[in-house]
């Protein structure tokens, strides 16, 4: 009798104090994003105009997008390296898709949409299976995939920009709006509300983090730890053809900048940022979704700070990595 | 009782040295498709070319060995190549120019060390995040390749006798005995391995693992910015894009090498012939006229057959009792 009333009472003392911890989590994370919006104010003069906000929400909601699938990664206690170049190939694919390629211009658009998912799909699961069935470390496979796919654009484009955007895309992009907030950021939200409730409420989620917290333990309570991990990555798969197309509308004309180690390399800075910013850590099996959306906020507004201060990528990728390493630090020091 | 001995010998001594034979089976296809392969020449310029990649693959050679990563390795490779070019723009005398070098590559290093040693921070999260700065800063300081370098420079590291760079050859041949004696006959070497193959068994055994851990970084960040300086003299500009590859080929030559990513496994000879096989493929895809871009696609599905062979291959056998 007293054993089970412990237990219990074990169990509630201690969702309490996760719940309160997330808050706070959730407290500093707001906090943050309001100095740095204040902080921003000052700086950019337009800042506090309706427009300049919608634009910073649609612009955050391209990169919290990508960022969802790879918090889903590191939650599982992985890395996708491969993502930011896998969302720079498909955004190059889709160009060409909508604008040279006559096979796919009869069809409806949303045809070549889903090719463009259905490819998403195929480059996480090649991922997914390498790591999971082949257990290679997911840093090389992501890394091997990533200089992989730039070659693949590469040579498909032979270095130029090619094709463009579908109107129907670029319209979704600019000016499509649901009662004053741009589509995009409607379905950005439904997308963090349905994958806060996977990963809180399903048997599925809860899977993924005890996956990411304790993979053998995991294995030894029954979860298919190697179907967990290659589902996941598939899934970051098709998040980053989902952020592939929104980046295509924006743009219109995908640009093809080779940065050191292959394409995409600010996609990857930002998807990496984010997650730790939102407290998800490399560790694995903890943060929350919540969290991410909150960071892509406070990470774009940071951005477009840096931007208006005048620092290119160069800078940017300099404070991306600078905020990686700072958290993780202080994470690991807390975490003690 | 002989005949077994005789051949515990020879298996011996085929898995300590197999990537050699691999490499002589890689030539001799390679020179079946490309007559002018196995020349002479051709050969002498595959270890020209690999004589950086070399140095760069003995640091991350023995980062893998204690379950690490790093990451840092092309950026920093980059950011040599760009400073050494500015501070000759500058005309600082080359001396000054070389210690700034190293003390880049010490301060890299050290910074690695020190998080992953003392914060326990995951390698390679520590020198991903700072592989990013360290690109950042390079594109900062040169946005563009150029960049004029000392001829003094070049001709000291190339060591032209009549014509011909020996150098090169004098660097590959002497970081491939240091490294291996490093290795494998130096107590410091055990003790990186004794840290690689299980951690806390070495803590307990009163090997202080983290000064180890320290210390195998900061002679990554050494070892890095030598390769740099010598990568300097080669391509004879600085450019902030020219060191990423060598990432991938450090990392793809020290799984071929028989080092497995769990650590405390692998011998360095076979990286060196693993590096001669990457760059004999680099060359022979130069041969053939291969255009660049596929070099990307090569060099991905390159690292991840790498991965997969030390993974089953190496570990297999060192299960079984073999190497």
């Amino acid at each position: 009798m007293s054993e089970t009333g412990r237990r219990i009472e074990i169990g509630h003392t201690r969702g309490n104090v996760l719940l309160l911890k997330i808050r706070k989590d959730y407290l500093i994370l707001l906090g943050a994003f309001i100095m740095m919006m204040l902080i921003a104010g000052y700086f950019i003069p337009d800042f506090w105009s309706i427009n300049y906000q919608k634009e910073l929400f649609r612009r955050s909601a391209i990169l919290g997008i990508l960022a969802i699938g790879q918090a889903l990664v590191m939650i599982t206690r992985g890395v996708e390296l491969s993502i930011g170049a896998s969302t720079m190939t498909l955004a190059i694919m889709a160009a060409i898709f909508f604008r040279e390629t006559p096979v796919l211009m009869q069809y409806p658009w949303f045809i070549t949409v889903i090719i463009i998912f259905l490819i998403g799909l195929l480059i996480g699961s090649v991922n997914g299976l390498l790591i999971a069935f082949l257990k290679i470390p997911p840093v090389v496979v992501t890394l091997g995939m990533m200089t992989a796919l730039s070659g693949v654009t590469l040579v498909y484009t032979k270095g130029f920009p090619r094709g463009g955007a579908h109107p129907i895309l670029m319209e979704f992009m600019s000016t499509s709006e649901v009662v004053g907030i741009p589509t995009i950021v409607v379905i950005w939200i439904l997308i963090i509300i349905l994958i806060w409730f996977i990963l809180r409420l399903t048997k599925f989620g809860r899977e993924v983090y005890a996956v990411g917290s304790n993979p053998v333990a995991a294995h030894k309570s029954g979860v298919h730890v190697e179907k967990i991990l290659a589902l996941i990555y598939a899934i970051a798969g098709l998040f980053a053809a989902a952020s592939s197309l929104l980046y295509l509308g924006r743009v219109v004309v995908p640009a093809l900048s080779v940065a050191p180690a292959g394409i995409g390399m600010d996609f990857l800075l930002s998807s990496l940022a984010i997650p730790v910013l939102g407290g998800v850590t490399f560790r694995g099996g903890e943060g929350s979704i919540i969290g991410v959306f909150i960071a892509s906020l406070l990470y774009g507004t940071i951005r477009g700070i840096l931007i208006a201060l005048g620092f290119g990528t160069a800078g940017i990728a300099i404070f991306t990595g600078l905020i990686i390493a700072i958290v993780s630090i202080i994470k690991q020091i807390t975490a003690r | 009782m002989a005949a077994a001995s005789y051949y515990q010998n020879l298996k011996n001594f085929v898995s300590g040295y197999y990537m050699f034979m691999i490499l002589a089976i890689v030539w001799g296809i390679f020179a079946v498709i490309s007559p002018g392969f196995l020349t002479a020449s051709n050969i002498y310029r595959i270890i020209l070319f690999s004589t950086p990649l070399l140095i760069v693959s003995l640091a991350q050679n023995v980062v893998i060995l204690t379950k690490g990563f790093d990451l840092t390795v092309g950026s920093l490779v980059s950011l040599t190549t760009v400073i050494v070019s500015v501070m000759m723009d500058w005309k600082w005398p080359l001396m000054v120019i070389i210690a700034i070098a190293l003390i880049v590559g010490l301060i890299v290093g050290t910074f690695n060390g020190f998080c992953i040693s003392r914060f326990k921070v995951d390698p390679f999260i520590i020198t991903l995040s700072a592989s990013f700065m360290l690109d950042g800063i390079a594109l900062m300081i040169r946005p563009t390749p150029g960049g004029n370098i000392y001829p003094e420079f070049i001709s000291g590291i190339m060591l032209y006798v009549s014509g011909f760079p020996v150098g090169p050859l004098l660097i590959f041949i002497l970081v491939g005995i240091i490294g291996t004696l490093f290795l494998e006959r130096r107590s410091i070497g055990r003790l990186i391995y004794a840290v690689g193959c299980t951690e806390e068994r070495a803590l307990l055994r009163g090997i202080n693992v983290r000064r180890i851990l320290l210390l195998v970084y900061i002679l990554s960040g050494l070892l890095v910015s030598i390769g740099g300086l010598v990568y300097t003299a080669y391509i004879q500009i600085g450019d902030p894009n020219l060191g990423a590859p060598l990432l991938f080929a450090s990392i793809t030559a020290v799984f071929l090498g028989g080092t497995s990513a769990a650590g405390g496994i692998g011998r360095f000879p076979n990286t060196c012939a693993a590096v001669l096989l990457i760059s004999s493929i680099t060359t022979f895809l130069f041969q053939i006229q291969v255009i660049t871009w596929y070099r990307y696609i090569i060099n991905g599905v390159l690292l991840i057959g790498s991965a997969i062979f030390s993974k089953y291959v190496i570990e297999v056998r060192v299960r079984t009792g073999g190497i």
